[in-house]
């Protein structure tokens, strides 16, 4: 299957489900978690359904386009449904189906992994799910957001596409892709890969880079005092992109690491409040364990 | 009765299960419903208890109502008034019915009414939610409108009392009778259920074994049956297996193969990969070498072993590219040029950087060397503690942080570093579990317990001591390993002293004094000393007597533990026990200090039994502490068990308070030196007597 047909039917088969079909945002975000249409979406208690395709960069993962599983910048498909129906295990099996996956003749798992975002100031609690020992999906009930809890608690899917496509074209090598039947996933990937791995780690200026950040917090900062809620989650987006190039660049100290977290998830956690309430909770919002790594 | 989820963590299964079946007992119990037997089982999918030959409903009682006093119900001919015809309406009866029941306060009308026992049925369906919200479950979720706390979403429920539904609503899930067979191998399947063995059946027949312990012996069937085939022996791993069972409700194996270039990495990196990423077993050779293969556990049965058998070497393929790009890139650094990187690196939230860790270990590990005598030691131990916390900073070890300290040896040993000081840094976090082995050579087991001595003082002198089953630190298994190693190493070391100079370390970070520290330190030492030997099968009291007196030198105190254990049953040594006792009350009594120094007259002593037995302790004081010297503690027992008749003739014939303060002071100085002289031993009093 080529990696543009699947994609297009996971899309269409939520598209069924009643999803709205959306598209990825266009900020720098390190999952499909960060897009709006999820982050604010699962907040409140309106029912919602929606599917979209996400590229997540994630500084640290480049590998100079040499590695056969490791890329800076990956496909996640992201389906959130509001509230998450009874029948959304079946449902997400039914899914595989459709591309392709003839589930009795594999080794199908849900184990245990309750996924958090510490800048986002959320967890859920939930399951990777394994396809022959291959985790395809991230699967979670949605329990809290910007620190706040959830009601209704919604169902977040995280198909991570690349692993799919490999495994279904049984490759090993991800740049051995066939984005369609004539373009290639190295064709359209590779050199980015290349040179994104060099300016992460190499060529990123850090001083700039420290300094954006500090703008991106200012920003984010000023706009939800004046209510300005979705572009100060942009800014809020920026601070968390620039920190994980920081990160890669191998310019952050272990407890400088620590705080610029906490900086990004406290306006994380502000804006979700303000969002939902119009009140701003200040600073001290969101008290959530050591974060490992900004997805 | 089955509770469906979604997949529950098989970290959470075992407890669940225990806890649910526990709950379910007392609530037959509770209600004084008997039963046969109780049995839970579970899968990730399933929590199931069975309760076989329950009474179908409680067993009648009788309640007594008290009416008016006797007095009143009957008129002077014993005829009933208004007031006992009264109360006979009240209960519906006739006054025949009634008795008269007596009391503190008098006589009185009473009625003793049967009531009939409830239906199990009905105390089931109103007790079961109440069992169920009564689990203590560490990490519950919620999912739906109602809020409902549970492990993972409840998506059906089986409750069955003697064939019929138990209507009992969890959630919004409402009890029925079916059940659901496996998801992918039976397709979800549904099936109506009558009873237990009809469960059972349908549910075999649906591809789910519900009783764990049976999937586990599959699986390990399974698992020796497939190094069998490959002529290879399986690498143990019982806690893998354990959660391996609790993952599958169908559970089958497969065998695969990596390429054998992955073998240039070391095996324990191999089989942390397989295990920590995959939960795969690894398989060796009749050689012990490592296998290129692995065994995988799967929901699924034989007949697609081939195709999922492909889908899992690929996965393990790009870990162990992951793995050797890891091994390949750290190796690129060297150990020693690491040693400055640790000053980045937050050790503990105010005990300073990695890098005053890894000063604080050096300084104390020297002061071990001294105390072991082996100065050849000196140079190895310095370098391995230098170079101990190195292997923080490798990529390895930031992915697989349980090989901490084995690839700090590893990769020494590969940058040429002696095998001396490159196996003292493997070992050095040893002993983690009570299974592990022991640092192999001194010079491990000193930066070893240099290490978990640092720890220690560092949480003890911030005032961090473990409550309950909180230990966030892991300091019992720190002071448990600083324990095993000096016992398995015979090493003659005080710890108060090690910790002394621990503190010193960690003072300039510390908000509790040396006393302070050194105390929280002894108390929970002593408390690690007793469960240690108490799985060891000592008794307690032998345990008490000894720590009373000794728990500084672990070594020492089981030298004494093993002394006073063999003694104990001699007639002489329970005597002693008993006057030993004696002593300590009229000491108490007397308002005397146990531990003042005694200043004995011999002049005073008005009594031959007096001048006998203080010429006896005397000797037996000087001997004691000479065998104490040379190790000889079962000797040392005897000889304060060879006291016994000069003390029992002095309990015989002399009165301790005589009228004379001098004498009377002078038997007091007596008996307290005598104590003293014990004590040197054990504390015989807090022995058992027969």
């Amino acid at each position: 299957m080529w990696f543009q047909q699947l994609f297009m039917e996971l899309l269409t088969f939520w598209a069924e489900q009643g999803c709205v079909i959306h598209l990825p945002y266009d900020v720098e975000k390190g999952a499909g978690t960060m897009n709006p249409e999820t982050f604010f979406r699962v907040l409140g208690s309106d029912p919602y359904r929606v599917a979209y395709l996400e590229p997540s960069r994630r500084p640290a993962d480049g590998r100079y386009g040499e590695n056969p599983n490791r890329v800076q910048k990956h496909h996640q498909l992201q389906v959130v449904l509001k509230p998450g129906p009874p029948e959304v295990q079946s449902l997400y099996l039914q899914s595989l189906e459709k591309i392709g996956i003839e589930l009795r003749g594999h080794d199908i798992r849900f184990e245990e992994d309750n996924w958090e975002s510490p800048t986002l100031g959320a967890w859920g609690a939930g399951w990777q799910v394994l396809l022959d020992g291959l985790e395809i999906t991230q699967f979670t009930y949605f329990q809290q957001a910007g620190g706040l809890e959830l009601n209704p608690v919604s169902v977040e899917l995280t198909y991570g596409l690349e692993r799919i496509a490999m495994f279904l074209s049984h490759r090993s090598d991800v740049f051995d892709l066939e984005w369609n039947d004539s373009v290639g996933y190295r064709h359209l990937r590779h050199a980015d890969e290349v040179q994104f791995s060099r300016y992460n780690f190499e060529f990123a200026d850090i001083d700039l880079h420290f300094g954006w950040f500090n703008d991106y917090e200012k920003e984010a900062d000023r706009l939800i005092e004046k209510g300005l809620i979705l572009p100060a989650y942009d800014y809020c987006l920026k601070c968390s992109h620039t920190f994980n190039v920081l990160d890669a660049r191998g310019a952050i100290s272990v407890s400088e690491r620590t705080r610029m977290i906490q900086r990004v998830r406290a306006l994380a956690c502000r804006i979700a409040q303000r969002y939902l309430t119009g009140e701003d909770p200040s600073e001290n919002a969101g008290t959530m364990n050591e974060p490992s790594e900004l997805n | 009765m089955e509770i469906g989820c979604e997949e529950i963590p098989a970290r959470f299964l075992p407890e669940a299960s225990r806890q649910l079946k526990q709950n379910i007992q007392q609530v037959l119990s509770g209600h004084s419903l008997g039963f046969d037997e109780i049995e839970a089982y579970s899968t990730p999918r399933r929590l199931i208890v069975h309760a076989g030959g329950v009474a179908t409903t409680q067993p009648a009682r009788s309640q007594v109502i008290t009416g008016p006093p006797s007095a009143i119900a009957f008129d002077g001919d014993g005829r009933p008034t208004a007031a006992a015809l009264g109360f006979a309406r009240k209960n519906q009866v006739g006054v025949q019915a009634l008795s008269q029941l007596q009391t503190k306060k008098g006589s009185y009308l009473a009625y003793r009414k049967q009531v009939p026992g409830r239906g199990a049925k009905d105390i089931l369906a109103e007790e079961i939610p109440n069992a169920i919200k009564g689990l203590e479950l560490p990490k519950s979720m919620r999912w739906e409108a109602s809020q409902f706390l549970f492990l993972r979403p409840i998506r059906w429920i089986l409750c069955l009392f003697d064939g019929q539904v138990v209507p009992v609503q969890l959630a919004s899930v409402r009890a029925g009778d079916r059940t659901c067979g496996h998801r992918i191998l039976a397709g979800n399947r549904e099936a109506v259920v009558t009873n237990f063995a009809d469960y059972r059946q349908k549910l075999r027949e649906a591809d789910v074994e519900i009783d764990s312990t049976i999937r586990l012996r599959r699986i390990q069937a399974g698992l020796e049956e497939a190094a069998r085939g490959q002529g290879g022996r399986l690498v143990e791993d019982r806690s893998l297996l354990q959660t391996v069972a609790h993952l599958s409700e169908h559970p089958g194996v497969v065998c695969g193969d990596f390429d054998p270039a992955f073998l240039k990495l070391p095996a324990e990196v191999l089989i942390t990969v397989m295990r920590e990423h995959q939960k795969y077993f690894s398989l060796r050779d009749r050689e012990g070498e490592l296998l290129p293969k692995f065994l995988a556990v799967v929901d699924s049965d034989g007949a697609f072993s081939p195709q999922i058998q492909a889908g899992h070497e690929r996965v393990l393929r790009a870990r162990l590219s992951d793995a050797a790009f890891f091994w390949e890139s750290d190796l690129k650094v060297s150990l020693q040029d690491r040693i400055g990187l640790l000053k980045r690196i937050t050790y503990q939230r105010n005990l300073g950087t990695l890098y005053d860790k890894t000063l604080r270990i050096n300084a104390l590990s020297r002061y071990m060397v001294k105390g072991v005598q082996h100065p050849e030691l000196l140079s190895p131990v310095q370098r391995a503690a230098e170079l101990c916390k190195t292997d923080l900073t490798t990529e390895m070890v930031r992915e697989f942080s349980n090989l901490q300290g084995v690839m700090g040896g590893l990769y020494g040993r590969a940058q040429g570093i002696e095998s001396g000081v490159s196996e003292a840094i493997y070992d050095h976090y040893l002993p983690v579990a009570s299974e592990d082995r022991v640092p192999r050579g001194l010079a491990g087991a000193i930066v070893a317990m240099a290490d978990k001595l640092d720890t220690l003082a560092g949480a003890f002198c911030l005032g961090l001591v473990p409550t309950g089953s909180r230990d966030p630190l892991g300091l019992r298994r720190q002071a448990m390993g600083l324990i095993r190693i000096l016992l398995e190493k015979e090493l003659d070391l005080s710890c108060e002293g090690m910790l002394a100079k621990a503190y010193e370390g960690v003072c300039s970070f510390a908000d509790r004094s040396l006393e302070e520290t050194s105390l929280t330190f002894r108390n929970f030492l002593k408390d690690r000393l007793r469960f240690l030997f108490r799985e060891q099968g000592y008794r307690y009291d032998e345990i008490n007597a000894v720590l009373e007196v000794c728990w500084d030198n672990p070594v020492e105190v089981r030298k004494r533990l093993g002394a006073v254990a063999g003694m104990r049953e001699s007639a002489d040594f329970q005597s002693l026990a008993t006057s030993f006792k004696r002593i300590k009350n009229i000491l108490l009594k007397a308002g005397i200090d146990p531990r003042a120094v005694c200043a004995i007259d011999p002049a005073r002593f008005t009594t031959p039994e007096e001048n006998r037995l203080h010429g006896q302790v005397v000797t037996a004081d000087q001997r004691i502490t000479g065998a104490l010297r040379e190790g000889r503690h079962q000797a040392a027992l005897g000889m304060m068990a060879s006291l016994r008749p000069a003390v029992d003739s002095f309990f015989d014939r002399v009165l301790v308070m005589d009228e004379d303060p001098g004498v009377r002071g002078n038997r007091l100085a007596l008996l307290t030196f005598l104590l003293q002289t014990f004590l040197k031993v054990a504390d015989v009093s807090e022995m058992v007597t027969t």
